[in-house]
């Protein structure tokens, strides 16, 4: 269970966050939508921990654990995973090193001992070929010289790899073309389980026809101003956002 | 060893000071120990290999020591080199040398040879007294016409002592020289190397030094390409903490044309680490078609690191590729919040994305067993780093 209590963020002096309530229950997926500006972005990255966004108001539970106190890596230990929508190239880091190191930290911080090699890369081979990755992007330096859908494929990757129990998707879909699109949809939805969570951000309805939402909610000034079914979105599309920013208004 | 040489050694030193040369790096802390030039050989330990079936040289404060080291393969010869051999210099740090210093060894491939086992020369210093040795050796490597050889050399040591050391290198036409150093030294050491290496036609000289070692170091390089269709490559990676200084300094002469000269230089700097890189590539006249790179990049770890980069390009031919640039920069927070935010927890995945700054810079060592050294020395000190 993850609930996001009036929440309220702040870069430098401007507020972009206003107070966002949002309930996901085990198993569910939760789109969320808005104009460019409205403050998505924002969201994922306060949820995940980057510097530079103060919350000034409100909790973020995971499993009944507010998670704003705690460090990026301890929001990772404790389940939270942010697919980044510009995934950042580490140039001489093997993608398999990183990964495991990724794995081994988690365990770590659970109490674990290190995950045995040969497992570790039998899972991991397996999992990249299920995303049409060969055998060389693991070799490969993280995300260094990827196509712009090798890198979100590299994304989800590594959420099957780390196993999440909230998964939070930054625009994962821009820059995709549609066979991309699938393969990542595709991705998700075979992580789709009743112990995991999503929240899937995004500008477009796109998307959401190969992650079929459970709710969807419009972003707009830092506000959920409207929520529904997967209809929702299929309205935002025929109208466009003005409307029922214009309602809520 | 008389006080007069000492207080003459000493003057040598404090008249560095201020000199273009000697712009950012100072040596008036060592000038004003106490040390001494006549100094007791120390009982060795186990000797190190750094590379597998290597054959090892070892030489004990500058001094060859016959007994310690493998027995060569044929094609090449060693010696102690004569007393009395003295080589003119302009460098004050080898006309110090010269006077005061001590005969080293002399290792020559004969021509046509190819030297498949890596040798591993091993310069073991130390010291446990009040007073501080200061060893000056002269070396000497020739590899003759069409010869081949890969050489490491490994320095490091216990206690507080200094050395001078001077390096003389011949590659004569068509030959191949790999020389890798891993500078190691103890943390209260001072570590002054100076090579003076000349490249004949067709030849090829390829260095890379390792540096985690001494309190202060200057590795300084002079590289002459002086035959047609030379090639030298001068690179390294410097790896600094607590009041480390590294100093390298190159000058590169390129005198006849068609040469190559490449120097890829990365430093990692934390606490009040302060890295100098002073590089002068001079082409001269007749130097036409001359290909010239020149690479210093350094990564502060700390607001206190320092790192002073003085590229110098000096061209007299209208026909030459010549391209020169030093970065200065600190972890990208991005990249960090990227790998924390997959667990790994903050010193981790600055190692990380130390490893990731680095590693353009070993790859350059050509043979494997080097590069995997090399790169495990590297390792062990990211190691300390986030311990």
């Amino acid at each position: 269970m993850i609930e996001i209590k009036n929440l309220h963020a702040r870069v430098g002096d401007k507020p972009i966050l206003n107070g966002i309530n949002l309930t996901l229950a085990p198993g569910e997926v939760h789109a969320i939508m808005g104009p460019n500006g409205s403050g998505k972005s924002t969201l994922s990255y306060v949820l995940a921990g980057r510097d530079g966004y103060e919350v000034t108001e409100g909790e973020v539970l995971v499993n009944g654990q507010n998670i704003l106190e705690m460090e990026p890596e301890e929001r990772a230990a404790a389940g939270v995973f942010l697919a980044f929508q510009y995934p950042i190239e580490i140039p001489g880091v093997p993608n398999s090193v990183f990964l495991k190191t990724a794995v081994n930290s988690i365990r770590k911080a659970r109490g674990l001992d290190d995950i045995d090699a040969m497992s570790f890369q039998k899972n991991l081979r397996q999992k990249a070929q299920e995303l049409g990755m060969n055998a060389d992007m693991l070799k490969r330096a993280v995300n260094t010289g990827f196509s712009g859908g090798e890198k979100k494929r590299n994304e989800i990757l590594q959420m099957a790899m780390l196993e999440p129990v909230f998964a939070v998707l930054d625009e994962t879909d821009s820059g995709l073309d549609i066979d991309a699109l699938k393969i990542v949809a595709e991705g998700v939805n075979r992580l789709r389980s009743a112990e995991r969570c999503f929240l899937v951000i995004t500008h477009y309805q796109r998307l959401l026809d190969y992650i079929v939402p459970d709710h969807v909610h419009v972003l707009s000034k830092g506000k959920i101003i409207r929520s529904g079914g997967k209809e929702l979105a299929e309205e935002l599309e025929a109208n466009g956002y003005v409307g029922i920013i214009e309602d809520a208004a | 060893m008389s006080a007069t040489a000492i207080d003459s050694i000493r003057n040598s030193l404090d008249s560095l000071r201020g000199t273009e040369s000697w712009r950012y790096t100072n040596l008036k802390e060592l000038s004003a120990q106490n040390f001494v030039l006549d100094t007791p050989t120390p009982p060795v330990g186990h000797l190190p290999r750094l590379i597998d079936k290597s054959i090892r040289l070892v030489v004990v404060n500058g001094e060859l020591n016959m007994g310690l080291s493998d027995a060569l393969p044929p094609g090449i010869s060693l010696s102690t080199l004569p007393d009395d051999e003295e080589t003119a210099s302009d460098n004050a740090l080898a006309i110090l040398q010269n006077h005061y210093g001590q005969p080293g060894y002399r290792l020559t491939i004969n021509a046509r040879t190819v030297i498949e086992p890596i040798i591993e020369i091993i310069h073991i210093l130390s010291s446990d007294a009040d007073v501080i040795p200061m060893i000056m050796p002269r070396h000497v490597i020739n590899v003759a016409t069409q010869s081949q050889v890969n050489i490491v050399e490994h320095h490091y040591g216990k206690g507080r002592y200094a050395v001078n050391q001077r390096l003389s290198i011949m590659v004569a036409a068509g030959g191949r020289l790999g020389h890798y150093r891993l500078q190691d030294e103890s943390r209260d050491a001072w570590h002054l190397s100076l090579i003076e290496c000349q490249i004949d036609r067709d030849a090829v000289y390829d260095n890379f030094t390792l540096t985690t070692g001494a309190i202060l170091s200057r590795n300084e390089i002079h590289m002459d390409l002086s035959g047609v269709n030379a090639e030298g490559h001068l690179n390294g990676v410097y790896l600094l903490t607590g009041k480390q200084h590294a100093d390298t300094t190159s000058k590169i002469d390129h005198r006849v044309e068609h040469g190559r000269s490449n120097q890829t230089h990365k430093g990692v700097i934390a606490d009040h680490g302060k890295g100098v890189f002073q590089g002068k590539i001079h082409v001269h006249r007749h130097a036409q078609k001359t290909d010239g790179y020149q690479l210093s990049q350094a990564l502060l770890l700390s607001e206190h690191a320092e790192i002073n980069a003085k590229p110098e390009l000096e061209i007299y031919a209208d026909d030459v590729k010549c391209s020169h640039g030093a970065t200065v920069g600190q972890l990208d927070k991005n990249a960090l919040f990227y790998l924390r935010s997959r667990g790994i927890d903050a010193a981790a995945a600055r190692a990380l994305l130390v490893q990731s700054f680095i590693c353009g810079a070993l790859d350059l060592i050509g043979p494997e067993t080097v590069r995997d050294a090399f790169s495990q020395r590297v390792e062990q000190w990211l190691l300390s780093l986030t311990s």
